[in-house]
């Protein structure tokens, strides 16, 4: 009974090369344009690039513990040593180094888990509200019982169980954080499933599979992003939060929360520990939802001028 | 699959050529009440229509919100599903068909809706927009997808040239178009045209009216137009059925309808037209409907318009008038159809 097999993108890319060389140009005038976009992807592109080349750039081994040299205070305090730039730890670790190699782990952790979120989130949404009904009882059902446990718990149990380390902590934050991304998207879904040209849509004859991948979805993606990219900032904070508890990533490998917890106790006499960790969060994170807004801007074709 | 009986069927329509017949078309919505509450309540949004429709004619439907007028269109569309009643479109019955069958079958009934803002997706071009039941229904691909593309912009006035835009570039004329170039693009037989107007500007609406006109002639188009005023679908309708809570009070010609109303309803309608000239409006002795519509959960006993009509007597409260051919293509639902602007008719009611 299946008659048309082609798809509908390939169809509209073929009979209009323009087009994509027109989306491209439109990306790019947007971002010279807005400067916060221009400034948040010169901070996700140098975060990324520390986390990839995190081994060469770090100037001591993050892990070397010398007795000689703890608790030592930034370059520009009293004490402090150039060489040392951002201090050393309460083991006489250098922070900088151990912050250029923790990039990497809070990077993969905080982007890796909201994508499963989402990912998840964004299927269970769609199908929920586009079906509604049974499905989207079941669903909605799921979402609440998943609400109802406590993160932390449910998150200390799972790894508890499973044994921490970095593959189980993505798991365990995306598995928590995509019924934030359900409810959105059900909701987005269920208001533009009622639009007109939804309808028009299904009078005009197309299928299902079709009017959610070129009317819903597109429709959805803004939002979406949006709370993504807030929701990397909320990722990282739960690995350094579990890290604290111990149950995060293990000693040997290096995060920001890691450092930021370590630090914790020492926050009277050696604030800089859990200071310069936070700094890197809060910039990524901006950087992040600055982004973020921009993307939102591009996704939107009423926003040209 | 019973294919005897559809060609028969189909064999008995083409004689008539009716296009569309609808027979005793009811669809009621569940009011949700809660978990706990047992009795289940219904609103009544189209509850009983009735009516046929001829190959190239318009059936204008007038009716206040939420009389069902829409309702109608969207069963017709198949949008909603029909609680009762049959549609049968071209001798097939649309209700009952299978998805695919019905998703072919979408080809020749298409819609143009009331807001064209929201009848775009805001993400699209407009290439992409009218091109897009050619894809879904698979007919055009690559260059001639886009000839026919832009044969089908030219038709509603626009250029080739706007195919790369997006709809907010446009104003809401120009979207109406663009949704009439899409609903154009399957070559359908029949068309409903969903308040295709009423969020225009005046001058724009004449516009759309005659670019409508122009079409049906081209193409042979029958059209539903659904409207909330009888002077909307005054100059583009061949007959006009009034609809008043889920049902048709009155259907007959044009001509019928504005110079003999029966209907005290109808007659409502008639005299909540403006008159342009302020000399004329003192003269005219006008029966301005007064109050609103009933609720369709509880509807009214008898007649339902009983609740607003200064004719209504006990017999209007205490039975249901039935649709009636008073005269040729003239039916009413009324006890007491009116015979002229001064009164009622003073003869035994059309039941008895």
């Amino acid at each position: 009974m299946q008659i048309n097999k082609i798809e509908v993108s390939e169809l509209v890319e073929d009979s209009l090369p323009e087009y994509k060389k027109n989306s491209v140009n439109r990306m790019l005038k947007l971002l010279i344009k807005s400067k916060t976009g221009l400034i948040g992807l010169v901070i996700v592109l140098i975060v990324t690039i520390i986390g990839i080349f995190a081994e060469q750039l770090a100037p001591f081994d993050p892990n070397a513990i010398n007795p000689m040299l703890i608790n030592k205070p930034p370059a520009w305090l009293e004490g402090g040593e150039f060489a040392h730039f951002l201090g050393t730890d309460n083991l006489g670790r250098d922070l900088l180094s151990r912050i250029i190699i923790g990039t990497k782990v809070s990077l993969i952790v905080g982007v890796c888990s909201i994508a499963i979120a989402g990912f998840i989130g964004m299927i269970i949404g769609l199908v929920s509200g586009f079906y509604g009904g049974f499905i989207d009882n079941f669903f909605m059902r799921l979402v609440d019982s998943f609400l109802a446990i406590p993160n932390i718990l449910f998150m200390l149990v799972v790894l508890g169980v499973f044994g921490p380390g970095l593959l189980t902590l993505i798991l365990v934050i995306g598995a928590t954080q995509w019924v934030t991304y359900a409810r959105l998207v059900r909701g987005e879904v269920l208001s533009i499933k009622e639009r007109d040209f939804v309808k028009a849509s299904r009078t005009l004859g197309t299928k299902d599979r079709t009017i959610v991948f070129k009317h819903i979805l597109p429709n959805v993606i803004s939002s979406f992003i949006v709370v993504s990219t807030l929701s990397i900032a909320t990722a990282i904070l739960l690995e350094a939060s579990l890290s604290y508890l111990g149950l995060g990533i293990q000693p040997p490998m290096i995060s920001w929360g890691g450092i930021l917890e370590g630090g914790r106790n020492f926050l009277a006499t050696a604030w800089w520990i859990s200071t310069f960790p936070g700094i890197a969060i809060t910039i990524t994170v901006l950087g992040i939802i600055f982004l973020g807004d921009w993307l939102r801007d591009v996704l939107d074709p009423r926003l040209t001028k | 699959m019973n294919m005897p009986s559809k060609e028969r069927k189909q064999s008995i329509e083409t004689e008539r050529d009716v296009l569309l017949e609808v027979t005793d078309l009811k669809k009621y919505f569940i009011l949700d009440s809660g978990w706990f509450n047992r009795k289940k309540e219904y609103l009544k949004a189209v509850d009983g229509v009735s009516f046929h429709l001829e190959k190239g004619e318009t059936l204008g439907i007038v009716g206040e919100s939420g009389c069902g007028k829409s309702t109608t269109g969207n069963l017709i569309m198949n949008i909603l599903e029909p609680t009762e009643g049959s549609i049968l479109f071209n001798g097939k019955n649309l209700s009952k068909i299978s998805k695919e069958e019905l998703r072919e079958e979408r080809q020749h009934i298409q819609m143009i809706f009331q807001d064209p803002y929201s009848s775009l997706n805001p993400r699209l071009k407009v290439f992409d927009i009218i091109a897009e039941p050619l894809i879904s229904h698979n007919l055009f691909k690559g260059e001639e997808l886009k000839e026919k593309v832009q044969e089908l912009i030219e038709t509603v006035g626009l250029r080739k040239d706007q195919l790369n835009r997006y709809p907010h570039e446009f104003s809401g004329g120009q979207r109406q178009r663009i949704g009439i170039a899409r609903a154009l693009a399957l070559n359908p037989k029949l068309i409903i045209c969903d308040e295709p107007v009423s969020a225009l500007d005046v001058s724009v609406q004449s516009q759309i009216l005659n670019l409508l006109a122009r079409l049906q002639k081209e193409y042979n188009l029958t059209y539903i137009f659904i409207a909330h005023g009888l002077p909307a679908v005054k100059h583009v309708s061949d007959r006009i059925a009034v609809m008043y809570l889920g049902k048709i009070v009155e259907i007959a010609t044009k001509e019928q309808i504005f110079s003999r109303p029966l209907h005290p309803y109808t007659e409502g309608l008639l005299a909540a037209i403006p008159i342009p000239d302020p000399t004329l409006r003192k003269r005219g002795n006008r029966n301005v409907l007064e109050g609103d519509l009933p609720s369709a959960v509880n509807p009214p006993s008898g007649c339902s318009f009983h609740t607003r009509c200064q004719y209504a007597t006990q017999l209007c409260k205490n039975e249901t008038p039935k649709l009636l051919e008073f005269e040729k293509g003239h039916s009413v639902s009324c006890h007491y159809p009116i015979v002229n602007s001064k009164g009622i008719l003073v003869k035994e009611s059309v039941v008895n």
